[in-house]
């Protein structure tokens, strides 16, 4: 099988996972009790107004109509009207995730670059006490909630020493970066480093950088943990490989060994990790976004789960799970690329 | 140890504790983690602390000799909270565990064993639970079903089932081919025996590392949802301590949110500790 029949492949699995979840959280979501047309007009309605309401967000009908037509909907990017305030679903999901994605990547960064290191460091130096310390920081990491290593940051670096900002993603009251504009073309991408190095403007590039730094970091340095302890694992398999063996019985030195033979055939493995952890990546943000006031789609989920507006928050899951199917999918391919043997 | 024992399952379980070896220091220091954070909240009512709900005065007040711990923004007592907040957590760990073992367990065996259709479906649907982020699938469970101990449990239940599936299937994927298990079934052993004594001893460790890495992040998800604040905010629980000190660690308020930050911090490291040492010590390759 080529690689374009197994992307095929690939690409039609992932429907019925988004199918699945949607259908579950769909579901789920109507056993809630209250009417989101009673709690907007606080419960003193006429019958007649409730009718419409209820019409105009599609409550009246069957509930296989609803699904049918939320269904057919999503095909076309439409997700509903929010039962808060009536406006689109997905553009409120859309303004919310940039800030998500720019948390989520930073943290995964700093993740992949920790894990790998002290991962392959334990590996290399085995049953030594670099090895038992990488071992015990990769337990303490994953053990540690995200949300306790957060507050303290919060506590350490901006009570203590104010040194960085504990809330927000840019200065209370500053401008957000506009971007890039080449004629009619305008590049906006709302990940605030990337835009304020399009618009030049070095201030808001160092502010918007002070103000991931807490949060990715708390992030990263929780999901770092799965990461060490994989490519530890991994790496200490690579390096019982015979063709490790046969590189040092020909004498090149330890370090072109380990780092151009054996990292490279261990981080494989590790790139199929990769995907579920984006899932923990996600978690971790609902928390720290929470935490740190950032204007994400976990924080969205949190706000509008008190509102009880299912649309949103079926809107933020199905999101969410194409989201994923897309990232499992990408990583997928990724490695039936790197390794050919997957495609067979 | 008896020879037999280490064909027996309770051989299989309790083998890794005793002896010398890799992992061992670990199993330990977890265990004695775990039995410190148990017997506290089991003891809580005979310990003679204050009451952890009681709204006092003294608004959060840091350490003194009359709130060795401090107090909160409710003026209530942080050593009383401290050792009341585990209770909740540890049933709710407790009873997820039950609900996934109950589940999972069979639902990966008969999966595997069977095959075919029925497979592939549970298959596809555990798979598509286990992709998604299992703290925002437990958010909604909680938000639709409310707050109590059931319900959180079965929230983790729902989103753990999954890793027991998987380990249990594919272990009985890869040991139902195995010759001793053809020899067992072509002199006309029946498929519950093969199973209980064939093919389940083998799961068992597989299981019990997942089974405590399941205890750590029934804590943490369970913590996660209070300190969001979606729980029931009136509970003394080390998640709602650290909900009510995101609000006063900027003013400087750091005994809120560190005693109890630490006690989830200690519960969830011993069970992991315990897990990666009894992975150790059952799967050689870790070492």
């Amino acid at each position: 099988m080529g690689l374009r029949d197994y992307v095929i492949i690939r690409v039609l699995l992932t429907i019925p996972l988004v199918l699945i979840l949607l259908s579950v959280v769909f579901l789920l979501i109507r056993v809630l009790p209250g009417n989101p047309c009673l709690l907007k007009f606080e419960h003193n309605l006429d019958p007649q107004d409730l009718a419409t309401c209820e019409r105009s967000l599609g409550l009246s009908k069957p509930l296989y109509v609803q699904f049918a037509e939320y269904f057919v909907g999503l095909f076309r990017g439409n997700l509903g009207l929010s039962m808060v305030d009536f406006q689109p679903v997905s553009a409120q999901i859309v303004s919310r995730f940039p800030a998500t994605i720019e948390l989520t990547l930073y943290a995964f960064l700093i993740a992949v670059v920790v894990g790998i290191v002290l991962g392959s460091l334990g590996a290399t130096k085995r049953g030594s006490v670099t090895d038992g310390a990488v071992k015990v920081i990769g337990i303490l990491l994953y053990s540690w909630p995200v949300f306790f290593l957060g507050l303290i940051f919060q506590l350490i670096f901006g009570v203590y020493l104010h040194w960085l900002p504990t809330s927000g993603r840019l200065c209370p009251g500053c401008q957000v970066p506009q971007g890039l504009t080449i004629g009619s073309v305008h590049i906006q991408t709302g990940l605030y480093t990337v835009d304020s190095v399009l618009a030049g403007n070095l201030s808001a590039f160092v502010d918007s950088v002070s103000h991931l730094i807490l949060p990715a970091t708390a992030l990263g340095l929780v999901i770092s943990g799965v990461f060490i302890r994989i490519t530890r694992t991994n790496m200490l398999e690579t390096l019982r490989a015979d063709y490790v063996t046969a590189a040092r019985a020909r004498g090149l030195k330890g370090r072109t060994v380990v780092y151009g033979y054996a990292l490279r055939n261990a981080l494989l493995p590790v790139v199929t990790v990769m995907g579920l952890q984006f899932a923990l990546l996600l978690s971790g943000a609902v928390l720290t976004e929470t935490e740190f006031n950032i204007d994400g789609l976990g924080r969205f989920l949190v706000d509008r789960v008190n509102y009880l507006d299912y649309t949103a928050i079926q809107g933020a899951v199905v999101f969410i799970a194409i989201l994923i199917a897309t990232v499992a999918l990408l990583i997928d391919i990724l490695y039936a690329y790197l390794d050919p043997r997957v495609r067979l | 140890m008896k020879k037999s024992d280490r064909f027996s399952v309770a051989g299989r379980l309790f083998a890794p504790l005793v002896g010398k070896g890799s992992g061992r220091g670990f199993m330990l220091a977890g265990l004695a983690m775990v039995v410190f954070v148990v017997a506290m909240s089991v003891l809580a009512p005979f310990l003679g602390t204050q009451n952890p709900t009681y709204l006092g005065t003294k608004v959060d007040s840091p350490p003194s000799p009359q709130h060795p711990l401090g107090t909160d923004i409710g003026a209530r007592d942080m050593l009383a909270r401290v050792v009341w907040g585990g209770r909740f957590l540890l049933v709710v760990a407790v009873l997820a565990v039950i609900f996934c073992m109950a589940v999972g367990i069979p639902l990966g065996l008969l999966s595997a064993y069977r095959g075919g259709m029925v497979d592939r479906v549970v298959t596809l649907v555990l798979d598509s639970i286990y992709a998604f982020p299992s703290l925002i699938f437990a958010l909604i469970i909680v938000i639709v079903f409310g707050t109590s101990v059931f319900v959180y449990a079965l929230a983790i239940a729902v989103v753990y089932v999954p890793s027991y599936f998987r380990v249990v299937r594919s272990q009985t994927l890869t040991v139902k081919e195995l010759p001793y298990v053809d020899a067992a079934r072509s002199s006309g052993a029946g498929h519950l025996a093969i199973i209980r004594k064939y093919i389940w001893p083998n799961i068992i460790p597989s299981v019990v590392t997942v089974a405590t890495i399941n205890f750590a992040d029934a804590i943490l998800i369970t913590a996660g949802l209070d300190f969001i604040g979606v729980g029931d905010l009136t509970r003394p629980d080390w998640g709602v301590d650290l909900y009510y000190g995101r609000s006063t660690v900027l003013s400087g308020a750091w005994w809120v949110i560190a005693f109890s930050g630490l006690m989830i911090l200690v519960t969830t490291l011993g069970f992991s500790l315990i897990s990666e040492g009894y992975a150790e010590r059952t799967n050689p390759k870790l070492r």
